[in-house]
């Protein structure tokens, strides 16, 4: 027991930063897990939720100035650190070893990533 | 995708998020969503694209609030311990930090506090919502009609809208096409486009549907800039005299609401006005009329077939339509275009002595003013202005009753509270402190009163996007709360919560020690002083309820007088509606196609007379084209003699019940081939023939329809003989002074749209044979249904009715609220001199005496405010001399009425409160003191 346990939007967080690699800024994102998860996701809760990851040192961010012309837009980039990698792991597993057994799984529907 | 300029997200969810935002995520996180903001707007909409920013807003408030918090704790947190690391961290230093610390513990225990008085809190909340609700319902209204959007233009700073002065010499007035045509030379401006605002019909599947169409010169889209969303706009060849394309620019709602948004709409035909007519594009959202404040349905080249008889009105110069609206040339200003448009204002004043005069003689002159200040014809602002402040004032009453209630609540609050207040001072609270924590209470409040009021504005706003006009024409009262509605709510919000939890903080907190702690000792002597702010307030409340329900009995008395008002004609079983003549019917076959109808109309069932006309008098289908009599009047120098006029069939006079004085009315005889004849009325007679016999005599009238409302043929100045004389009535408006007014025969000046009117022993029996037997061609939708003449009579006091409705709801409230204040007062120092009564029951006052003294004290208020109320109400109501009708503004009946209602509420609510004092039962009271 010596993992540290994500709450659920956290961890949508980080799978998020995970997916998006270098791409990985605000709208990103945020776009990225409503799509994906169909949830409706605030910016303040997104940016609220990557200051906690950042404080617990599971991300880093990046601010990068805003590329040059006039519709050039400041972006802070977010990348996991060694021991986000290994929380989001650790989540993930903890999460497929609970899910063994669930009756609902045992037909996945469609193949949803 | 999205072109020109870029779209702006809405201001005050921007604000609100910079304000919650952490300092150092803030820029990321709005140009993040700037960027899906434009992303959203190219994909769905502008509004939509709004819409979802706001709810980015809403949500974000909470978590970034409580994610602040959080980490403000953590980041002192490590702090501390070993310095902050990144310069641009959240801590900037202890300073801020013991703020938000104090202003947090500070909520905290004002919401325990208050937790424990949920009737203050409901009582505040709801008065103050109320109050806050019917201001920024207002104020919604006000913005939406002062200032509407205009969305689309590009570089709205060098557009400007040119006016020409109208008839009564007013500024802004619209301008001819020849008038635009030589505007487009000037070298200032680089292009100009002329707009103008009519009514069309379109064929549906299911009968046919009014729309509100913008006429438009070719280059309207390219001079303001606007880009359809789907297909194209016009070319410059499409619009201009004689050869406008069957082409139109769908509006965006009707797009939506009849087309389902589907872009395969261009290109597909429509029938407008009976006319083919081809979609080439679709507009951008909520694009507005600068011509008429509303959103256009559909966009016409000027000259297009479905623009029906309007193109001769291109080649006359009196024809004044349109409103012009140019961009300046590179490096022209506003100096050099007013220089230039003087120069022609003079040339066309010289070389068209006859139409650019006004109607006292002056010469015409044209006036540039800038896009922004011209969304609004800068005429109409300033009356809209009017009744604005109107509305404000009552709604600002309202609101100041209520929190006069509000602040008399917290005043008794912290009364009761002066002993914990006491206490703290005395462990060593700063007054500061105290204050603070009792203004926090009051911003607690004041933040659900806001929510409230927003929530009664969106009510109120969705009330009147239902309230329906007197006529078929579209238009959509469709004011939607915007940023500034919800900013001046919560400013409003804001100002009052200070306002009534400063004055009870401050006197509070000033209070030394020792008579606070001793308060429950006092009751003897200070009793009757310590509450002088009370007593004012509700005194003010008071005042405020007479002004409103004097008010209202003003203009409850108004519409009584209105009732007995001698209008000259007789409404009673006419029944009225509009008719255009099928474009079939040649100008020479319209007489006949009159007198068929006549016949077919008069044939029905019940029908006693029936009649068509050019106008009806007093309702919108008055005929706005004037008679000039200057030149023919006895007396040229005097005052200017301007008249109206009409033309009619035989049957008119009788159906409207219109008198004859002398000789005759038009007669069957009176067709195309014969002498041209009129009816005048006596005010007429007076001015051309005064002293002499009218009969006989002839003058000469210009051709109708020069003011917009289109159809006649304009055929030059016609000489008319006078064949009878009518009593003088009332035309255009019920408090018009008298006015001369002729009538001539609509068969020897056919009009394409003309008036239906019907007259049998039931109106609304007239109305069903209207429905039956007018026949309607595929597609016609008229401007005005059957209906009664009595109902659309009823429309000119409808100013009257919503001002008497308004002002009577606005001071039932108010007085409700203001009897809350006198009970809640007066109760409260019964209560507070329990001790004071006691003794004097028991050295001898008897039960009479005790009412007596403390229903005093509430008359003593209610005459304060009497006395108040009329110093504010006499100046005001002579404001309204302009508006009531036959009542004057200080009217005994009304004024009484107020002043009577409102003492004898006053007494009611004080006389409960003293019956409680009576019953104090002297050995009782005393004991437990």
């Amino acid at each position: 027991m010596t993992g540290k346990f994500l709450a659920e939007f956290e961890l949508y967080v980080m799978l998020a930063v995970a997916a998006l690699g270098d791409d990985a800024y605000g709208a990103a994102m945020r776009r990225e897990i409503e799509e994906r998860t169909g949830r409706p996701v605030s910016i303040g809760a997104l940016y609220a939720t990557l200051g906690r990851l950042e404080d617990k040192g599971l991300v880093s961010t990046h601010p990068a100035p805003p590329e040059p012309g006039k519709r050039g837009r400041p972006r802070k980039y977010c990348r996991l650190t060694p021991q986000g990698e290994e929380a989001a792991r650790h989540s993930t597993e903890m999460l497929c070893r609970m899910m063994e057994g669930a009756a609902w799984l045992q037909t996945p529907a469609g193949g949803g990533g | 995708m999205s072109g020109g300029t870029p779209p702006v997200a809405p201001w005050f969810a921007r604000a609100v998020l910079s304000l919650v935002l952490p300092p150092e995520d803030r820029r990321y996180a709005l140009a993040d969503l700037e960027e899906e903001f434009e992303e959203r707007v190219a994909r769905a909409g502008l509004d939509q694209a709004r819409r979802w920013y706001r709810t980015q807003a809403v949500r974000s408030v909470w978590p970034a609030v409580v994610g602040r918090s959080a980490r403000a704790l953590r980041g002192r947190g490590r702090s501390w311990g070993r310095g902050v690391g990144s310069g641009s961290g959240p801590s900037t230093g202890g300073g801020w930090g013991m703020i938000v610390q104090t202003f947090w513990s500070n909520v905290a225990f004002a919401v325990r506090t208050l937790a424990k008085a949920p009737t203050t809190v409901v009582i505040t909340v709801v008065s103050l919502g109320m109050g806050i609700g019917a201001v920024t319902t207002v104020f919604t209204v006000a913005d939406g009609l002062l200032h509407p959007p205009a969305p689309g233009l590009r570089n709205p700073e060098e557009l400007v809208t040119i006016f020409t002065s109208d008839e009564d010499g007013d500024a802004y007035g619209t301008s001819s096409y020849p008038d635009y045509e030589s505007v487009l030379e000037l070298g200032a401006l680089s292009d100009a486009a002329a707009s103008a605002v009519r009514l069309v019909s379109m064929e549906g599947a299911d009968g046919g549907e009014q729309l509100i169409a913008e006429v438009v010169s070719g280059n309207f889209f390219s001079v303001t800039g606007i880009r359809p969303v789907v297909g194209r706009a016009f070319t410059a060849q499409e619009g201009g005299p004689g050869d406008g394309a069957p082409v139109a620019v769908l509006g965006h709602d009707l797009w939506e609401d009849h087309f389902a948004s589907d872009p395969g709409v261009v290109g597909t035909s429509i029938r407008l006005n009976g006319q083919p007519t081809t979609v080439v594009g679709v507009a951008p959202e909520g694009v507005v009329s600068r011509r008429v404040p509303v959103r256009p349905d559909v966009w016409l080249p000027l000259g297009s077939p479905a623009d029906v008889g309007r193109q001769e009105s291109l080649d006359r110069r009196e024809a004044r339509e349109y409103l012009i609206l140019g961009r300046y040339a590179v490096g022209a200003g506003p100096g050099e275009l007013a220089a230039q448009l003087q120069g022609l204002g003079s040339r066309l004043a010289g070389a068209f002595p006859d139409t650019w005069v006004d109607a006292p003689g002056r010469a015409r002159a044209f006036t540039a003013v800038s896009e922004r200040q011209s969304r609004v014809n800068p005429g109409a602002r300033r009356v809209l202005g009017g009744v604005a402040a109107f509305f404000f004032a009552i709604t600002g009453l309202i609101l100041l009753i209520a929190c006069t209630n509000v602040t008399s609540l917290f005043l008794v609050r912290a009364a009761r509270r002066r002993q914990e207040i006491a206490l703290r001072l005395a462990l060593g609270a700063k007054r500061r402190q105290v204050v603070g924590l009792l203004l926090t209470e009051g911003l607690i409040l004041g933040a659900p009163a806001g929510g409230l009021g927003i929530a009664v504005t969106h009510a109120m706003a969705r009330a009147m996007a239902t309230f329906a006009l007197p006529v078929n024409v579209p238009i959509r009262l469709d004011f939607q709360p915007s940023g500034r509605a919800y900013a001046f709510a919560f400013a409003t919000a804001l100002v009052t919560s200070l306002l009534f939890s400063l004055v009870p903080a401050v006197r509070v907190s000033g209070s030394d020690l020792l008579s606070g702690l001793k308060a429950r000792l006092g009751g003897l002597s200070g009793g009757g002083r310590r509450f002088a702010p009370g007593s004012v307030l509700v005194s003010v409340q008071l005042a405020a309820c007479l002004v409103l329900l004097a008010g209202a009995g003003l203009f409850l008395r108004s519409l009584q007088a209105s009732a007995d008002l001698d209008l000259g004609v007789d409404p009673q079983g006419v029944a009225i509606m509009s008719k255009n003549v099928p474009d079939a019917v040649g100008t020479d076959g319209m007489e006949a196609f009159y007198r068929d109808l006549e016949e077919r109309m008069a044939a029905a069932a019940g029908v006693e007379h029936a009649a068509l006309s050019r106008g009806v008098e007093l309702t919108l289908l008055q005929v706005n084209s004037d008679v000039s009599f200057h030149a023919q009047a006895a007396d040229p120098s005097g005052e200017d003699p301007r008249g109206y006029r009409n033309a009619v069939t035989p049957g008119y006079f009788v159906t409207m019940g219109v008198e004859l004085l002398r000789g005759r009315g038009i007669e069957v005889t009176d067709g195309a081939g014969s002498t041209p004849v009129a009816v005048v009325n006596q005010r007429a007679a007076d001015l051309l023939w005064p002293g002499q016999d009218p009969l006989g005599r002839s003058f000469d009238v210009t051709p109708m329809g020069s003011a917009g409302d289109g159809g006649g043929p304009g055929t030059g100045t016609r000489t008319v003989q006078v064949v009878g004389v009518t009593a003088t009535g009332r035309y255009m408006d019920v408090d018009d002074p008298p006015t001369p007014y002729v009538w001539t025969s609509l068969y020897q000046e056919p009009s394409r749209r003309v008036a239906v009117t019907l007259k049998g022993a039931s109106a609304d029996a007239m109305v069903a044979v209207l429905r039956d037997v007018v026949p309607l061609a595929a597609g016609e939708v008229p401007v005005l249904a059957p209906s009664t003449y009595d109902s659309q009579l009823s429309f000119l006091f409808i100013h009257l009715r919503l001002a008497s409705k308004v002002l009577g709801w606005g001071g039932v409230f108010g007085l409700f609220l203001a009897l809350i204040g006198v009970y809640g007062l007066i109760s409260f120092s019964v209560t507070e001199r329990t001790r004071e009564i006691a003794i004097r029951r028991a050295v001898g006052a008897d039960a009479p005496r005790v009412v007596g003294a403390v229903v005093r004290r509430g008359a003593t208020l209610a005459g304060a405010g009497l006395v108040m109320g009329m110093a504010v109400l006499i100046p005001s109501a002579r404001l309204l001399r302009g508006v009531l009708i036959g009542v004057s503004p200080t009217d005994p009946v009304a004024l009484g009425a107020g002043v009577a209602l409102l003492l004898g509420a006053a007494l009611v609510a004080s006389f409960l409160p003293a019956r409680r004092a009576a019953r104090i039962d002297p050995m009782t009271a005393l004991r437990q003191e």
